[in-house]
């Protein structure tokens, strides 16, 4: 059946087999890379302590108002995936150029999608395996009670990490064409914390902050990812805030995706791709 | 006189072109890329007013004293001060390596010590106009400073650029061994800051912290600054702050220069050096 199949549909199957093939070889080469480099002392400061030394902080600010504080926990294990989204892969990209391979890598007869998709994974996995540290903490030291809606909360994370991923590809599409995809992470970074609902719920923000805010996907995300966490909220329930996401999980790939095709042909029309 | 070779000049005028030398090219890397120049400029601003909202929205109109405006453009003075000396300086031996210059630089009879006193000084000349941009916006947002006492004010700030200095010299040793240096200043920010008192007063950290936070240079002199600057204490009024805080310094100084000598002399026999 197989070989009486049109040349077409094999062709295909042989496409999709080989971006599934160089997206698991990526993946498994960065997160091998970064435990080599890294090692588990690396895991434990970024992903452990960065974000349980944030959360001392604001359950201090926060003392007295455990609302506040069940809220913190969750807003800084969603700050990790954020991170995760705006950093990694366009400081693999950096990697790549400072080593002399990202040519190499734009040249490779694989889909781009493919291996920026192993990029991503590779800080997924490792912001994943971070968080239960955060909310061990927010449990055990904080007296966080968490009150999950498991549908709720699986339909949360699925929209605010597909969102996530559109906006990871277009920072890295811009962080290509500045050659510092790095630095450019680190510019973004405080404006998710001031504008993201990380470390508040964005409508007690001021209007003049919560009106960009409400023009962001991190707020809605994050708001859903509490509520549905903490307070057992539904589906129904999160509605305001899943159905604005779902927007943005739905756009901001497609956008992605178009941003960094073209910025890729503007770099390498320029001759700039490997330009440090 | 500037006709005579350096390697010929006496020992101080040698260190003293070694040092200029080092900060000019120092500024010079780092206003390169106008997205770096924004990033770092952006950063403590935008921290600045996610902290204050954030103890808006906790609804808490002191803080250690004062009000949250006041409390915390001390705490971002301090906050900035040692994210650019212990970047600034601690990481400029690492980024020697990953430039591939790390062998060159040991091979060069200069001071270990001035070339990082130098780019630790850089970075702090460089962002003088952020600390003026932070100040005008705590001045915006309803901070108000009560000072009786200029010289209490000088040696505060003296002793928070002396104390973030000796910290980033004793970690310029760790961030070689580690060869992660990046990864490790990144990741000690958060402990610091809870620590160090930028965002919360030290007061409010828990008991068996204080000795920790004590042994910080970071802490004491932000202490004596919030002091002098925000309630008129005078020079005898913050002595034994000041004292602590130049003490310590001293301490973590010797550290640095022991340790830096011990890490160079193994990392060159292991054949690390340059291993990246």
């Amino acid at each position: 059946m197989l070989r009486s199949a049109p040349a077409s549909s094999s062709s295909t199957s042989g496409a999709a087999r080989l971006a599934l093939q160089a997206f698991l070889a990526t993946w498994r080469a960065m997160a091998v890379q970064q435990f080599r480099t890294g090692g588990l002392l690396s895991f434990a400061l970024m992903s452990v302590a960065i974000p349980i030394f944030t959360l001392a902080i604001l359950a201090l600010v926060y003392r007295g108002r455990p609302d506040l504080i069940g809220y913190a926990v969750v807003g800084q294990s969603a700050f990790a995936f954020i991170n995760s989204a705006i950093y990694f892969v366009g400081q693999f990209l950096d990697f790549e150029r400072r080593r002399g391979t990202l040519v190499m890598l734009f040249l490779a007869p694989c889909p781009r999608f493919s291996w920026l998709g192993g990029f991503t994974m590779a800080g997924l996995v490792q912001t994943a395996a971070g968080t239960p540290f955060s909310l061990a903490f927010g449990y055990i030291v904080l007296g966080v009670r968490f009150d999950p809606n498991y549908p709720a909360l699986a339909l949360s994370l699925a929209l605010f990490l597909v969102a996530l991923w559109g906006i990871g590809l277009v920072l890295s599409a811009v962080g290509l064409a500045l050659r510092r995809g790095n630095w450019l992470a680190v510019l973004v970074s405080p404006f998710v914390g001031l504008l993201g609902g990380v470390y508040y719920p964005i409508e007690r923000l001021p209007d003049w902050l919560r009106y960009p805010a409400r023009a962001l996907p991190f707020g809605y995300g994050t708001q859903a990812l509490a509520g549905s966490g903490l307070h057992h909220a539904s589906v129904p329930d999160l509605a305001p805030d899943l159905l604005p996401l779902a927007g943005f999980a739905l756009v901001l790939p497609l956008v992605g995706i178009a941003a960094f095709g073209w910025i890729e042909r503007l770099v390498r029309r320029r001759g700039e791709l490997d330009l440090y | 006189m500037s006709a005579v070779p350096l390697e010929f000049r006496g020992g101080l005028a040698y260190h003293w072109a070694t040092l200029v030398a080092t900060v000019r090219m120092h500024l010079e890397v780092d206003t390169l890329y106008p997205t770096n120049v924004l990033q770092q400029a952006l950063f403590p601003v935008l921290s600045y007013v996610t902290w204050r909202v954030t103890y808006t929205v906790s609804g808490r109109s002191t803080v250690g004293g004062v009000g949250p405006s006041a409390f915390l453009l001390v705490g971002m003075v301090g906050l900035l001060t040692w994210r650019l000396t212990v970047l600034g300086s601690g990481y400029s031996i690492e980024d020697e390596r990953s430039e591939g210059t790390i062998g060159a630089l040991f091979l060069t009879p200069v001071s270990r010590a001035v070339i990082i006193l130098g780019h630790g000084l850089a970075s702090f000349a460089g962002m003088l106009p952020t600390y003026a941009v932070i100040v005008i916006v705590g001045f915006l947002i309803g901070a108000r400073l009560d000072v009786t006492d200029p010289l209490a004010v000088a040696l505060a700030l003296l002793s928070i650029v002396v104390a973030s200095l000796s910290i980033g010299f004793a970690l310029a040793g760790l961030f070689i061994l580690s060869r992660r240096g990046n990864l490790v200043a990144n990741s000690l920010q958060s402990p610091i800051y809870f620590l160090a008192g930028f965002i919360v007063p030290r007061t409010e950290l828990p008991e068996w912290l204080r000795p920790l936070s004590n042994i910080l240079p970071a802490g004491p002199a932000v202490d004596a600054l919030r002091a002098s600057t925000l309630s008129g204490a005078t020079l005898g009024g913050i002595s034994h702050t000041l004292g602590l805080a130049f003490g310590t310094s001293a301490l973590w100084a010797l550290i640095g220069y022991l340790s830096l000598r011990r890490v160079e002399y193994a990392a060159k026999r292991s054949g690390q050096l340059e291993l990246y």
